[in-house]
């Protein structure tokens, strides 16, 4: 047994490599199609915006970035289909260079269209504000300021939508998509402290810690990356690739899990037997 | 003369906009204060966009001065020009087809610049699975008590974990809501405190850390 | 697909395998993706800070709105930086920049980040739940003790480092959380490029099936 165990532990690296591989392929090409319980925050996230009165306002503030944007698309999705089938309106601005980019490209699989809502009348997106929270607080303070056109270089006045729209006072609802760990501090410190306004987050795994922290005082709720997609497709009847990532990650972490195990037994196995020596 | 014009003046401006736009949190709703606000707001995002320019102004004379020197026949001139090459199709195309938001533009972003950056981060993981063999080992409770936590709430965030065993779901949530949220707020109350009192030396002008890189300019 | 999307549908899974060819060793392949990724990272920031300049600055400018002439000079003071003699005057609108982010952040954080996390950690003890509520004690201890676990400014000795080394426990047990939870997302990233070389390069690209 110690030798097997001192033998894996010089074996070459890339056979380790090779064998997650092969098993980060296996559900990708044979889905196990495990079921998926939903979780609390994904409730209140999704009855949140269920509950939404009609006309209701509702900000998001888009800040995926290209290396998270694979893990963050499909949280962002079914948020966006839940949003564009209620009768809210909908504005949008990015604070990551990314965001434009990422956010026209995930309303082009949404199409807003498809649900009735116009450009300029129920929905408008903005671009990039640079300056991480000073531009969430200019925003929060004054649009206009902020912003004097929109993407399509509509000037802000001419927009039929952002007529009585200009601050925060006027939103109801901001969802904030972060993928940095501190990035959900901007948004409790200059939207929910001075307006009170409701909170949701999207963001990836490894800041799901982080929003915990302020669930569910100043974020009421949110959808922590693809598991969290899987979630909210399946509350809300909506398809999409959640559940299809959320399938293939099954069998990726097994090796994580055995190389533990396998290196603890070593340890000890060795600890043991220096001990038996004496 | 030149201390007042380089340093006490900057740091003037500082105080000067941090104390007004505190005071303008802390009053009463007055149509002034917050238009005062909203613009230095809104011109601070415009500075901010002028400072991404220069960083990429850094970054082409960092390699064009490589190029310069290696040449361009050698390998890191190579890399240097094909870094610069890159940066200007970027613009170009941007520029050329009418900004970020066009069809051709999502194109060459889709399909360069997203895959680097997703993969470049997601290879950590099997340095991770490398790592685990020699690393994760239970000298201590406490060590012990972290592996076992972190891979219990792990297998919460697949569907096998609470297909193969139920609790994990109720476990791996009651990790996440309980221990580690404790942890987070305290570490979020450190933090911000850390925070109010490096910039309250800043306003005073007493942080070393500004200052250098102040005078560093 | 279109010839055009099947021909990028091949520089990306080209380059997707560059980055992995680092798992076998460092190569030339991994440094020309290396250095195509930071190009990009930088063109695409430049492209969108000239964008927002446009949008926000100039084009209201030249409409009438004379006071963006103060953060167009700043902004163009800002390049300053670069010049050894006048590289002071760049402080100016990096100053203003910090002036602005203090007073922004300093406004909100005693009652976004102190006194609202500590008035939630109270109050959900005090809920019907027995396990809820014991549960939401242990919050208020860590809470307590990871705070006093960062006081440096006292040797932890006696009731500060009991109470330090309690506070460990906690920020191991937030760590762990913190290390899963990086672990599921680099392996999603790993799984959403594989289902792109399978899915989209392989069987659409390669193959033609849709």
């Amino acid at each position: 047994m110690s030798e097997f165990l001192s033998k894996l532990d010089r074996i070459d690296r890339r056979w380790l490599y090779a064998f997650t591989i092969i098993l980060v392929i296996i559900p990708i090409v044979s889905p196990l199609g495990l079921p998926v319980k939903v979780s609390k925050p994904t409730r209140d996230f999704h009855s949140i915006i269920k509950d939404l009165p009609e006309g209701s306002v509702v900000v998001y503030e888009e800040g995926s970035i290209s290396g998270q944007y694979d893990v963050t698309r499909a949280a962002c999705v079914a948020t966006l289909k839940l949003i564009f089938s209620q009768p809210v309106k909908f504005v949008a601005f990015c604070d990551s260079a990314d965001g434009p980019v990422l956010l026209k490209a995930m309303l082009s699989i949404v199409n807003p269209e498809s649900y009735g809502k116009e450009y300029g009348k129920d929905y408008v997106i903005f671009d990039f504000a640079p300056g991480g929270e000073t531009a969430t607080a200019s925003f929060a303070t004054d649009m206009r300021k902020t912003f004097s056109t929109d993407h399509y270089r509509t000037p802000i006045d001419e927009i039929p939508l952002m007529s009585e729209i200009n601050s925060a006072e006027d939103v109801d609802l901001i969802i904030q998509v972060f993928v940095g760990c501190y990035n959900c501090d901007w948004v409790v410190r200059q939207w929910v402290v001075p307006y009170k306004t409701t909170y949701l987050g999207i963001t990836s795994e490894c800041c799901t810690p982080m929003i915990a922290a302020y669930y569910p005082a100043s974020c009421k709720a949110y959808l922590p990356g693809t598991i969290g997609a899987t979630e909210m497709e399946i509350l809300g009847k909506i398809p999409g690739e959640g559940a299809t990532v959320s399938d293939a990650k099954n069998l990726g972490l097994i090796p994580m899990i055995l190389f533990i195990i396998l290196g603890n037994i070593a340890y000890f196995s060795e600890r043991f037997g220096k001990e038996e020596e004496k | 003369m030149s201390a007042t014009i380089k340093s006490l003046i900057p740091t003037l401006i500082t105080t000067i906009v941090a104390i007004f736009i505190i005071v303008e949190y802390f009053a009463p709703p007055i149509t002034i204060l917050g238009d005062i606000k909203g613009s230095f707001t809104s011109w601070a995002v415009i500075i901010a966009s002028f400072t991404m320019i220069l960083g990429a102004l850094y970054l082409v004379r960092f390699h064009g001065l490589k190029i310069i020197r290696e040449g361009l026949g050698s390998q890191e001139g190579l890399y240097s020009s094909i870094t610069l090459f890159i940066l200007v199709l970027f613009v170009s195309v941007g520029l050329a087809f009418g900004g970020t938001g066009t069809p051709q533009y999502n194109l060459i972003y889709m399909n360069i610049m997203k895959p680097i950056a997703s993969i470049t981060r997601g290879i950590c993981f099997f340095y991770c699975i490398s790592a685990a063999y020699r690393a994760f080992k239970l000298k201590t409770w406490e060590a012990g008590g972290m592996l076992v936590a972190g891979v219990l709430y792990s297998l919460r965030q697949i569907p096998i974990g609470p297909a193969v065993w139920a609790p994990i779901e109720h476990i791996g949530d009651w990790i996440l809501t309980y221990p580690n949220v404790g942890a987070t707020r305290g570490g979020i109350v450190a933090t911000a405190f850390g925070s109010i009192i490096i910039a309250l030396r800043t306003l005073y002008n007493k942080e070393l850390s500004v200052k250098m890189i102040a005078e560093a300019g | 697909m279109t010839p055009i999307e099947v021909l990028m549908t091949w520089v990306a899974a080209i380059l997707t395998l560059m980055v992995f060819s680092f798992l076998w060793k460092e190569n030339k392949f991994y440094r020309i993706a290396e250095h195509v990724g930071v190009g990009a990272a930088a063109g695409h920031g430049t492209l969108t800070a000239i964008n927002s300049i446009q949008t926000s600055c100039l084009n209201p400018l030249l409409k009438g709105q004379l006071l963006l002439a103060i953060p167009l000079i700043l902004g163009l003071m800002v390049f300053l930086r670069l010049s050894k003699n006048l590289g002071w005057a760049s402080r100016y609108p990096m100053m203003f920049m910090t002036g602005t982010g203090i007073g922004v952040m300093l406004g909100a954080i005693m009652e976004g980040q102190i006194i609202g996390l500590l008035k939630a950690t109270v109050a959900d003890i005090f809920v019907g739940n027995a396990f809820l509520a014991v549960s939401a004690l242990i919050v208020l201890v860590g809470f307590v003790t990871t705070l006093s676990y960062f006081v440096f400014t006292k040797e932890h000795k006696g009731g500060l480092g009991t109470s330090a080394r309690i506070g460990r426990v906690f920020i191991m047990a937030s760590f762990s959380c913190n290390w899963s939870a990086e672990m599921i997302y680099y392996l999603g990233l790993i799984v959403s490029a594989f289902m792109f070389l399978i899915n989209v390069w392989i069987k659409q690209a390669m193959l033609g099936i849709v």
